[in-house]
């Protein structure tokens, strides 16, 4: 194929999770000219959507970063949090326990989160009906049915009531699956909806039984099915729109082939997009693709590996390969001191790398997507330096 | 270790599945349910449980391992084919065994530009050529009136996508070797059709999607010249096949052409690059589904308060106009649209 036309950017950021967002933010709104490029979905979006930041700084100081520069990364971050986050709609409210301050967000639940019913109906825009009514048990707090109703009332098309079935632990744990179909059916009868929501307790493949609760009340139900990762997915989408406000240009779907390094210096990154290559000009480029669970990095044999099988890789727990999975979680792209990339025992002066990539710092060591982010504003500090 | 062991079971293709989110997991298992678990396990798929992915590609884009999942579905569906068609996939093979094309032809439609002398070929694809010609007039007009004269060969066939999304791959090298030579000789090849693009990319030949073509050779400033969007609000609709087989480079290119076009407002809203659920063989094998999709994704545009969608590809048209909810336009009839004051 013909190569796509030559770009040439002021950095270029690999990976579009929370440590790419902020860091393509970051240099984007000191006035240079970025892209940022990712693929797959990021443990940022698979996450519960908090983030922690800890107060033990050893791993990120064990990089051999400046104690004060950290510091700095550190509220820097927790102020983006708050103040960007706010601007792209999320609503984050921080809480000091466990050695860290923990950032969650509130109110991401809306009606397109609610996504499947059994039966007939399936998806919110082929609900049959303006009325709608969810059931919940009075007790039992993993089924937030006011919350649902709260967020299928987002939507002025439809009118929705909640219902508490009055209900014990005991009940529930008595209760065979047919007894709740009867306390469902009793509920629904006093209900005026014309599509029922009910806890998550049929199997959403046992047809026979969603029929009968249909045939003997006379009405649709449905299980508001909820993403697990949906908090993060929000975070996710409030990153990339901070990003993107910012003039940060982002191609979702593509990944990186290539990067041509040398004398220590990276010149260009080869880019697929599609069927097609693109060679990307950059001043400095920063590495956040993630690490063994966002999918930047994965595991050959007994080591971590890069995409690229470029860069050189670290391990904060040395073994001798029988606990093989901690070993090569605690491991990562080798930098610095500091986070330039280190390729075949040489410092690369203009890329860098940060999040889950740095050793100790991948999602399966817990370390936290606030240090994550913290040290993805270092790198583009440092990337917005070296573009100079 | 095989690509679908990479499989972290973190239910990102599950949840980036138009068919899944749309009917649940009692209509379509999934593609992790058919790609991984399924073939793991030995657990025996039925081809319509197979045949209801729209091949959209957002599972394979969403795994954070990077297993191409949609490949390994095609894969089950041609290990899995023999007699177990549905009846618009069997009248699909007809079609092509009859005429060459996976629609019947309409005797009111001519084959439009059987002109020698351009090196650069616009390849008709099935849905232009016979279901919906104006988009193939409208491409040859924004061609032409953009210094770009094109042929356009009697004797070209289907490209062969329709074949490989059932699984019939000695069917497709035939049409390969109907279009091969004649192809060959231009100079390139554009087309309406991002699932043709990426066939002939796949027989070898460097063909470029329109949008492409428009962008990267023509360019944005010297298209939109003279347009007017005339205060029209339109939602985009990125075709999968375009988006993320031609590339997600089309979605700048696209963005950039339409944001360029004076007096047209672009609406944004979260589905754009949502299935409209006409690939994969999904429209002709269950239409109903496809259907559903389409409907949804048109009032979702129609929520965002646009007067109709665009799109890059003619079958999107035809499936977004069955929703009968929002005019449908190709990108190449807007232009010619905009060109007329």
């Amino acid at each position: 194929m013909i190569d796509l036309p030559k770009k040439e950017v002021d950095v270029l950021v690999i990976g579009s999770g929370a440590a790419g967002a902020i860091s393509a933010w970051d240099s984007a709104v000191k006035g240079l000219d970025v892209s940022m490029i990712g693929v797959g979905t990021p443990a940022t979006e698979m996450s519960s959507g908090c983030i922690r930041f800890n107060d033990d700084r050893s791993v990120p100081e064990g990089l051999g970063l400046d104690r004060g520069d950290l510091e700095d990364a550190f509220s820097r971050a927790e102020r983006f949090l708050i103040d960007e986050m706010k601007t792209s709609g999320l609503k984050m409210e921080g809480a000091r326990r466990d050695q860290g301050r923990y950032y969650r967000c509130h109110g991401t639940i809306v009606p397109e989160n609610i996504v499947q019913g059994p039966t007939s109906s399936g998806g919110l825009d082929r609900i049959e009906g303006e009325r709608i009514c969810v059931i919940g048990f009075e007790d039992r707090t993993e089924f937030d049915h006011r919350l649902f109703a709260k967020a299928l009332a987002q939507r002025s098309d439809l009118r929705v009531e909640h219902i508490a079935v009055g209900t014990t632990n005991g009940v529930l744990r008595n209760s065979s699956v047919d007894d709740l179909l009867d306390m469902f059916v009793d509920a629904a009868g006093s209900a005026s909806g014309e599509v029922v929501f009910v806890p998550p307790f049929i199997s959403l493949k046992d047809i026979d039984r969603w029929e009968e609760l249909e045939k003997r009340s006379g009405r649709k139900f449905a299980e508001p099915v909820m993403d697990l990762g949906m908090p993060g997915a929000r975070l996710r989408d409030a990153l990339i729109s901070s990003a993107s406000r910012a003039g940060v240009s982002i191609t979702n779907g593509a990944s990186i082939v290539g990067m041509s390094i040398s004398k220590g210096s990276l010149n260009e990154v080869t880019v697929r997009s599609g069927h097609r290559l693109q060679h990307i000009e950059c001043g400095a480029a920063v590495f956040c693709g993630g690490g063994l669970v966002g999918g930047g990095l994965g595991v050959s044999g007994k080591d971590v590996i890069d995409p690229l099988g470029l860069f050189d890789v670290r391990y904060l727990r040395e073994g001798d390969g029988i606990d093989i999975l901690a070993r090569a979680s605690s491991g990562g792209i080798r930098t610095g001191p500091g986070l330039e990339a280190i390729v075949d025992g040489e410092k690369v002066r203009n890329l860098f790398v940060a999040g889950a990539s740095l050793p100790g710092m991948n999602i399966v060591e817990g370390n936290g997507i606030g240090d994550a982010m913290a040290t993805a504003l270092l790198a583009s500090k440092a990337a917005t330096e070296a573009s100079r | 270790m095989s690509e679908e062991d990479r499989c972290i079971r973190c239910g990102s293709c599950m949840r980036a599945c138009p068919v899944v989110s749309t009917f649940g997991e009692s209509v379509f298992p999934g593609p992790r349910s058919l790609a991984v678990d399924a073939p793991r396990t030995g657990k025996p798929m039925s081809m319509d449980e197979l045949l209801k992915c729209s091949i959209c590609m957002m599972c394979r884009d969403a795994c954070p391992s990077r297993i191409d999942l949609p490949r390994s579905i095609l894969a089950l569906r041609a290990a899995n084919r023999r007699g177990t068609l549905r009846p618009g996939h069997k009248r699909l093979v007809e079609n092509i065994d009859s005429y060459g094309y996976s629609v019947r032809p309409d005797e009111g439609v001519h084959g439009p530009y059987p002109c020698k002398g351009p090196t650069t070929c616009l390849f008709p694809g099935c849905i232009s050529r016979w279901r919906r010609p104006e988009i193939l007039d409208d491409a040859a007009y924004v061609l032409r009136s953009n210094g770009t004269e094109v042929a356009c060969p009697e004797d070209l066939v289907c490209c062969g996508s329709p074949l490989e999304k059932i699984g019939e791959h000695e069917r497709r090298e035939r049409l390969v070797d109907r279009n091969f030579p004649i192809l060959e000789k231009f100079e390139r090849v554009v087309t309406t059709c991002p699932g043709c693009a990426g066939q002939i990319v796949g027989y070898g030949i460097d063909a470029m999607h329109i949008v492409e073509y428009l962008y990267e050779v023509v360019g944005v400033e010297h298209l939109v010249s003279g347009l007017d969007g005339k205060g029209l609000k339109i939602a985009v609709h990125m075709p999968c096949h375009l988006n993320r087989d031609v590339g997600p480079h089309t979605k700048e290119y696209v963005h950039s052409i339409l944001g360029a076009i004076p007096g047209l407002k672009v609406v944004e809203y979260p589905e754009e690059d949502r299935c409209c659920g006409a690939g994969g063989s999904l429209l002709s094998g269950f239409p109903e589904m496809a259907a559903a999709l389409a409907k949804g994704k048109a009032s979702a545009a129609d929520r965002a308060g646009a007067d109709l969608i665009v799109t890059s590809c003619p079958f999107c048209v035809v499936n977004l106009t069955n929703a009968g909810t929002m005019r449908t336009l190709d990108i190449v009839s807007l232009l010619r649209t905009a060109s007329n004051r």
